[in-house]
């Protein structure tokens, strides 16, 4: 800012008539003057009538002077300086004695100090040509201060200070509180400087001070520290010297009564009365703390100690640039890169996820949170971005499986995953750092679950197969939908069996189905906690189905996911007693038409290995067979893929083994083992 | 299948605000975009309208420049920029001061509190809470300086104002706006605004949020805190539980020094008696006429102190105030 043009005014307070105003205002306008500013000297009259009055409201006429009449009198410097800056123009204040105290050159320094920045100039008058009884005083209780009070200023009884216009309106101050100005505005952040100036006699006001002058200043400035330092919290201070008081009372006290526990008396023993009455004070000092905070309290809502410099309201953005789903001109020339997702990223991730049309539930961060909740695999997802737009981004999981060894995956625990971009520039860089970060990992390789076929070739499994359908409108085509045989069971587990179909919450009993059925099946269930998991992230996002058999007793479950208008059918259990009695195909005929009611689009009956009874079930039930285009890419020359395929002998003797193992033992042991199978 | 639920960010401001998330930045330049970003992610979810205003607690590091630069593109960014470092509380009340929603959601500025996390306090406070504090179950934070320390505090917390919150330290909460506009926060007392609230009858939540080891910038409290913690707890304890009559406290700690006192005179009298001495000077007795007469004062001047608060507390409008706003809220 250039501040030449602007107006320094100059504030006088006046306490004493007797000063020569001729050779004070010829002092104060010379240096301005000089440097061709405009300024404006403003007298304050505290308490001051007659001639000295008159002869000022005079000279108004012809020189920039303003005279401010104060009510009363002895209001004190601290007010006779705020009325003077509440009548000033200048945004520029300087406040000096009405004597001269120094070289009036030095009041052009001091507007050049706050010309270059600075908030506040307090002078330093030196060297001095005072009486050395004044000097030496003045110095003592400057040194004091500093040292006491940790104040780096040298002078604060200069009368010579400058200062913006908000610092007086900021730092409010009172009686003689003004003379702390400089260290009240630092402690509120606003900038101090110190300029040193050269001292003059000063004509016109008596030689000496006495001492009890000094001893009011140094209680002044103790008043304002305390209050600085404990009206914020009085119980830490008071509560502190309280502690302490008891302590010191409580070992006074301990001796003597040590000593009378081995008969002697309490007689001409001073120190116990002392202990007493120090723990007596301890104990009033912690009560006054509190009355104290009980004040603070309920005054708090008028004291505000923040001071707000600024308030910045939002402006309206041309366009919203971050995640416009169309290519953004002003990205399109700027690198693509790819980095790991950073804390507090997760919701935009969500975000992404949601808008990405294979965006699916296990992309979403909560279930990478969930999986590192129960399995504590490691997460190292992965975004591509150009500019500060998303074009990308992969999920991926550093798991150690007991089988295969070290692995990436893309997701664990779920069936669909793998890159999310519609950009193939944005894929090989995906895949590139996938395979980077396996490296580092130590991993076998990366195992990427992709449901549709992603371009590139690379290597793919064709083991799995997923089973989706478009659900009718209407509840009434449901049935119709599916096969007459799988229809004619669903009607025998309603006419013979009598079952019922629920939504439910008893998570409990639909443990006990899935877990046995995993056993059965020779796969240790994943542990009740991740369920627990699941449904604390997701909330409502997951479904719990369940039917009973005739005697009200469960018989089979289903657990899936609502996203986005599909119903994920994902988890399930059943009783094996029941099979024969078209359970699973009611349970499913009833979740599809649930499915309807509530509105959803499609319906997805979750992945089987290729050729196994579930897959040849969910076809039976009218589901097409979608191959699943799972890709590894490998990163070590030994590495193989995983072969879960069910004739795989090696696995077929642990599922075996496993199966025969007894419930309690499969359950418990289930749960970890499960870590080591995503 | 793109989703409508995300409405562009112009959208809604011309709505009343209903949320304002506030959150105190001091030298955060590293996480202020991505913390914004995030922020606007999740609050966009809402379908609901807001605000956020960062709080910038003095910060030399270039944060309000940025802070300036972020602003300038987001409608519903608000920058509050203090003068100087005030400490967290400070920050907190300038924001809570400008806020305007009727929930306002706090959380911390260094990216450990997960912004995807505030749809979900919401969702609670509207099962009929007004106070819903973040429980950070699985802390990412040094063991030995961070976790211990804290545990040991929030135990202490719960033990003495019975307040049944895990985990005092979270910053992230959501709270009506009635609450903290009858609570005016003065140093650490952020930290305590959940047990404060039950002061003020406010119905109080817990739910579990996800916590990040912080990625830039350095954790900005140590281990001293826990002394500090402990010297607040005995106000909070006294805020919570008396706050309509202090005088009940004072006059709790007053009466057994006064029965302390009794038992004194009463053992001095009858020693006095047995020892068949004339006058009260004899050395016997003078110890225990002593510190009852001590312990006697200090009982008394207790129950000064705390007619002193509770003058206090009537002629401060306090309640008045109080009432004030709970009303108001009511019938809004």
């Amino acid at each position: 800012m250039s501040g030449t043009t602007k107006v320094v005014s100059v504030v006088i307070p006046v306490t004493n008539p007797d000063i020569d105003v001729d050779r004070l205002v010829q002092g104060y306008r010379k240096p301005f003057e000089d440097e061709g500013m405009d300024f404006e000297l403003v007298f304050v009259l505290d308490g001051v009538r007659g001639a000295l009055a008159r002869e000022l409201d005079e000279m108004q006429n012809h020189h920039p002077i303003k005279v401010v009449h104060l009510q009363g009198s002895g209001l004190g410097e601290s007010i006779a300086l705020s009325a003077g800056v509440a009548r000033a123009r200048g945004e520029l204040i300087l406040n000096a004695p009405p004597y001269i105290q120094c070289e009036p050159d030095d009041l052009i320094k001091v507007v050049q100090a706050l010309q270059s920045g600075a908030d506040f100039v307090t002078t330093w008058r030196h060297p001095r040509v005072d009486p050395w009884l004044n000097r030496l005083q003045s110095r003592v209780f400057n040194w004091c201060l500093r040292i006491l009070m940790g104040i780096r200023f040298h002078d604060l009884n200069s009368g010579l200070r400058g200062m913006r216009r908000q610092v007086v309106q900021d730092v409010s101050v009172y009686g003689e509180m003004y003379r702390f100005l400089p260290v009240l505005a630092e402690r509120q952040g606003f900038n101090v400087v110190e300029v040193k100036v050269r001292h003059r006699e000063e004509k016109g006001r008596q030689g000496f001070y006495g001492v009890g002058v000094y001893l009011r200043r140094i209680l002044d400035i103790l008043t304002i520290t305390f209050l600085a330092r404990f009206r914020q919290k009085p119980l830490r201070f008071f509560g502190m010297l309280g502690f302490l008081s008891i302590l010191v009372g409580m070992a006074m006290v301990a001796e003597p009564l040590y000593d009378r526990w081995y008969g002697e008396s309490l007689q001409d023993r001073p120190i116990f009365v002392l202990g007493i009455i120090a723990l007596a004070f301890g104990v009033q000092l912690i009560g006054f703390g509190l009355v104290a905070e009980i004040i603070i309290f309920t005054q708090s809502g008028s004291i505000r100690d923040y001071k707000l410099e600024d308030l910045v309201e939002g402006g309206l953005p041309p366009v919203e640039e971050a995640d416009q789903d169309g290519p953004s001109e002003s990205y399109g020339d700027a690198p693509m890169r790819v980095r790991e997702l950073l804390p507090g990223e997760d919701a935009r991730w969500d975000g992404f996820v949601r808008r990405h049309p294979h965006g699916s539930i296990f992309h979403l961060s909560g279930w990478r949170r969930c999986v590192e909740e129960t399995f504590h695999h490691v997460p190292h997802d992965l975004v591509v971005e150009q500019g500060r737009r998303w074009l990308g981004v992969l999920p991926l999981m550093h798991v150690k499986s007991m089988f295969v060894g070290e692995q990436l995956i893309s997701i664990p625990y779920a069936v669909y995953g793998g890159i999310l971009t519609d950009s193939e520039e944005a894929q090989e860089l995906l895949l590139e750092a996938a395979q980077r970060q396996g490296k580092k990992a130590g991993a076998g390789y990366v195992e990427l679950r992709h449901l549709e076929e992603r371009p590139g070739r690379r290597m793919k499994s064709d083991l799995y197969v997923t089973f989706r359908k478009d659900l009718p409108s209407k509840v009434e085509e449901v049935l119709p939908g599916i096969p007459k045989r799988a229809r004619a069971e669903v009607r025998r587990a309603v006419e013979k069996h009598q079952m019922t179909f629920e939504q439910s919450e008893d998570y409990q009993s639909f443990y006990e189905l899935f877990s046995d059925d995993k056993r059965r099946l020779g796969s240790p269930p994943l542990p009740y906690r991740w369920f627990c998991a699941l449904r604390e992230e997701f909330g409502r996002q997951i479904v719990l189905h369940m039917v009973r058999d005739r005697d009200g007793k469960p018989a089979a479950a289903v657990m899936s996911f609502a996203f986005q208008g599909v119903l994920y059918a994902y988890y399930s259990g059943s009783r094996f007693d029941l099979r024969g009695c078209g359970v699973n195909n009611f349970i499913y005929c009833r979740m599809m038409e649930w499915a309807v009611n509530e509105g959803f689009q499609s319906f997805d009956f979750g992945r089987s290995r290729k050729d196994t009874g579930a897959a040849s079930f969910k076809q039976h039930m009218g589901f097409e067979a979608e191959s699943l285009s799972y890709e590894y890419l490998m990163l070590r020359d030994d590495a193989t893929m995983p072969d879960f395929n069910p004739s795989n002998p090696a696995l077929s003797t642990h599922r075996r083994i496993w199966s025969n193992l007894p419930r309690f033992v499969t359950r418990r042991l289930g749960g970890r083992l499960s870590r080591y199978l995503p | 299948m793109s989703l409508s639920l995300m409405p562009r960010i112009d959208d809604g401001l011309d709505l009343p605000i209903e949320v304002s998330v506030v959150v105190p930045v001091y030298n955060e330049v590293e996480n202020l975009t991505p913390l914004h970003e995030a922020l606007t992610y999740a609050m966009r979810s809402l379908e609901r309208s807001y605000e956020i205003i960062l709080v910038d607690d003095g910060s030399t590091d270039g944060s309000r420049e940025l802070l300036r630069q972020l602003s300038t593109k987001d409608p519903h960014l608000r920058g509050l920029q203090l003068r100087s470092n005030c400490g967290q509380s400070e920050a907190m009340a300038a924001g809570f001061d400008h806020a305007r929603g009727s929930v306002v959601v706090t959380m911390d500025g260094d990216l450990q509190n997960d912004p995807a996390d505030i749809p979900r306090l919401l969702e609670e406070l509207d099962r009929g809470y007004d106070v819903v504090c973040g429980w950070r179950r699985n802390r990412k934070d040094a063991w030995l300086t961070r976790l211990l320390p804290s545990q040991f505090a929030n135990l202490l917390i719960r033990w003495t104002t019975r307040v049944p919150i895990h985990d005092t330290g979270c910053s992230l909460k959501a709270y009506r706006s009635w609450v903290i506009r009858s609570l005016h926060l003065y140093s650490d007392m952020h930290r305590f605004i959940a047990a404060l609230g039950v002061g003020v009858g406010a119905r109080i939540s817990e739910l579990p949020v996800r916590h990040h080891p912080r990625c830039h910038g350095r954790s900005k409290y140590g281990l001293t805190r826990i002394f500090k913690v402990l010297a607040d707890l005995l106000v909070i304890k006294m805020l919570v539980q008396f706050s309509a009559h202090p005088i009940r406290a004072f006059t709790l700690c007053s009466i057994p020094l006064a029965i302390v006192s009794a038992v004194l005179f009463v053992h001095a009298f009858f020693k006095f008696e047995r020892s068949g001495a004339v006058s009260l000077n004899d050395v016997v007795v003078t110890q225990f006429v002593a510190a009852a007469a001590v312990t006697l004062l200090v009982s008394a001047n207790i129950f000064l102190l705390g007619f002193l608060a509770e003058l206090q507390l009537r002629v401060s409008g306090f309640f008045q105030g109080r009432t004030n706003v709970t009303s108001l809220e009511a019938v809004h």
